[in-house]
């Protein structure tokens, strides 16, 4: 018998030309027991449609479906909620990167910082509490103060300088 | 958890950096012997420096401007009275010992010694003990940033 028809039919089929009433005429063939040796290869995937149309719900779903939401209704979910430190994790991870970026940068700073012309001064301004309210009374601190050391480098005899002359000394008491 | 001891690690490293704007020697003094010796602190802060040298009487007087312009704060400690005069020398020099690797002797005399604080080529700190006529201690702390040339100068009477 000569199926050139059909094969006429599946080259066709594997170009995506064929109509709906060819790829009937296809799976009837294919449905028969009778199916050449040559197209037997065919067969499995034209059956497979037929059997898969066959495939649906049982009268049984339903009653399964009902079941099933049943257990989940005994079933009480309740929400988790979070623990505190979890809740605080992404503050402290934001936190933790701009303590590290300060460090670094107060680090980068201190080091691009560190040449000859820059000043070295490092103490704590805060520290300094003055006693003076006067910058002229001040004055006459400064100047004491500077007597006094201008008298321990000079050697024996030198002058004392006339301008930082004041007649308090540094070494008085506070009041 | 890791997050927090990143914080914490992060601050530690922060911290000690941060504590590296120190005190001076007179503050230092003033924290160890202050309450049990009976000493006073007289202190011209950077501020007030700054006013000092922007004062009219000092407006002509180009030497006494360049002198103070390289100072930043003195603090002037002084005791009440005589009697802690040798335990306060000594503990003065014992302080400036223990930091010897801060503060360098530049000169010393029967009664008084001269330390200085040197970073990167600049005098920060100039360190006085003395004891006066009436055999009392007193310590004067200039900081600043001073060149060689302002001891020269005060040595010169310049």
């Amino acid at each position: 018998m000569d199926y050139k028809y059909i094969e006429q039919l599946l080259s066709r089929y594997w170009a995506a030309e064929t109509s709906e009433a060819e790829e009937r005429i296809l799976r009837q063939f294919f449905s028969q027991p009778d199916v050449p040796p040559q197209l037997a290869a065919y067969r499995d995937l034209f059956v497979y449609e037929a059997e898969q149309e066959s495939v649906g719900l049982g009268r049984d779903f339903d009653e399964r479906v009902a079941r099933l939401a049943q257990e989940g209704k005994s079933r009480v979910v309740r929400a988790r909620r979070p623990s505190l430190g979890r809740r605080l994790r992404p503050l402290l991870h934001a936190a933790a990167v701009v303590a590290i970026c300060v460090v670094v940068g107060d680090a980068a700073q201190r080091a691009f910082r560190s040449n000859g012309s820059q000043p070295v001064w490092d103490y704590n301004l805060n520290s300094y509490t003055d006693s003076y309210d006067n910058p002229q009374e001040a004055l006459e601190t400064v100047g004491g103060s500077l007597r006094q050391l201008h008298t321990l480098l000079a050697p024996e005899g030198e002058v004392r300088p006339d301008s930082l002359a004041r007649t308090k000394t540094p070494n008085a008491p506070l009041p | 958890m890791k997050p927090l001891l990143a914080l914490l690690l992060a601050l530690a490293g922060w911290l000690p950096a941060a504590a590296q704007r120190s005190e001076d020697f007179a503050q230092r003094f003033m924290s160890l012997y202050a309450d049990s010796h009976a000493l006073s602190c007289t202190t011209v802060s950077p501020a007030m420096m700054e006013r000092v040298l922007n004062l009219d009487t000092l407006r002509h007087d180009d030497g006494a401007r360049h002198v103070i312009s390289q100072l930043r704060s003195i603090r002037v400690v002084t005791a009440a009275n005589a009697s802690h005069t040798d335990r306060l020398l000594s503990a003065a020099d014992s302080l400036a010992s223990v930091n010897r690797r801060r503060y360098t002797p530049r000169a010393e005399g029967a009664d008084y010694a001269i330390y200085v604080r040197e970073r990167r080529g600049v005098l920060v700190e100039v360190v006085v003990f003395l004891v006066d006529e009436e055999r009392r201690f007193s310590m004067l702390d200039f900081t600043g940033n001073m060149s060689e040339d302002f001891l020269s100068r005060l040595a010169r009477n310049d």
